[in-house]
């Protein structure tokens, strides 16, 4: 941006407009995102998913989910870490606080998973689960509460229902629900915010 | 009938790259040098001595510090700052009237 030090008292209207321009522009530029958090959801809708049917169909299932926990939680790091490397930073209060409660659950629900399946103690599956579901929901809730975003909101009240049914439902039903829930909670959302972040992108625009 | 006395722009906000680094300022709680470079389509040099400008005025803050062992420069808009960006918006309101 070319810049030449003016004297106010001699800036015509056309200059005056192009302050108001740059101030427009500036503002909206400052808003913009350029972090992409959608492949992490799709990372972590695929990987206990991937985990779940190694248990069931593949060799050495005791490995499955220590290994594809590892697996998700190294590239999670590695791609995090790259993205911000090559993005100079600027810092807002809703993005400390989102990365800091998505930080803070996934590291919770990584221990969590890893403690319960090394153990062999996650007897009560419907416990288990449902738990699991708490800790993906607590985060979803805040972020729509944070964002004001409606579509987070049914994300949140979907995983809500869901720590619901793994009480309530059928024994029977506690695989299909869990498959289902991560399905709709982490893949297809993923999928839909990586769409929105390309959109927003181009257009100049982000929710953090 | 008494002319109406039209408001002072502040020469130092005044300035195109000032007026944008403030602005990007306004919104974010700090942000890198690389970054305002970057958003402004600046060079090094030039916004360099334009932030210097702005940190003389106390309109912005620097802080330096090492991140893996890389420098980094943040700044972040003062108090003082955020009040003399609203009274210049306030003033080109007043000064371009029905214009906005």
């Amino acid at each position: 941006m070319p810049d030449a030090e003016m004297n106010p008292t001699t800036s015509n209207r056309a200059e005056l407009l192009e302050r108001l321009t740059v101030l427009e522009q500036m503002v909206n530029e400052g808003r913009r995102s350029t972090e992409k958090w959608g492949w992490i959801f799709i990372l972590w809708g695929i990987a206990p998913l991937t985990a779940l049917y190694w248990q069931i169909h593949w060799p050495h299932p005791d490995w499955s989910w220590p290994v594809m926990m590892t697996l998700a939680a190294a590239i999670t790091a590695t791609v995090s870490s790259r993205q911000h490397g090559h993005d100079p930073k600027r810092d807002t209060a809703v993005h400390r606080a989102l990365s800091s409660v998505w930080a803070v659950s996934g590291s919770s629900i990584f221990l969590y998973i890893l403690v319960a399946v090394l153990s062999h103690h996650y007897n009560d599956l419907r416990a288990f689960l449902a738990t699991l579901f708490i800790l993906l929901a607590i985060p979803n809730t805040v972020s729509a509460a944070v964002l004001r975003w409606r579509t987070q909101y049914l994300v949140s009240g979907m995983w809500w229902c869901a720590v619901v049914l793994a009480f309530f439902a059928p024994m029977s039903w506690e695989v299909p629900i869990y498959v289902t829930a991560l399905l709709l909670g982490n893949v297809a959302f993923g999928i839909y915010l990586s769409i929105i972040e390309r959109r927003s992108s181009e257009k100049g625009y982000a929710r953090a | 009938m008494p002319v109406p006395e039209l408001p002072e722009l502040d020469p130092v906000v005044h300035a195109k790259l000032r007026l944008a680094v403030l602005s990007l300022l306004s919104g974010v709680e700090r942000a890198e040098f690389a970054w305002l470079r970057d958003k402004t389509g600046s060079s090094d040099g030039n916004i360099g001595a334009h932030l210097a400008k702005l940190e003389e005025a106390k309109y912005i803050d620097v802080e330096k510090k090492f991140q893996d062992k890389k420098p980094l420069t943040l700044y972040r808009l003062t108090p003082r700052g955020r009040q003399a960006l609203s009274d210049y918006i306030a003033a080109l309101k007043q000064l371009l009237g029905n214009a906005i």
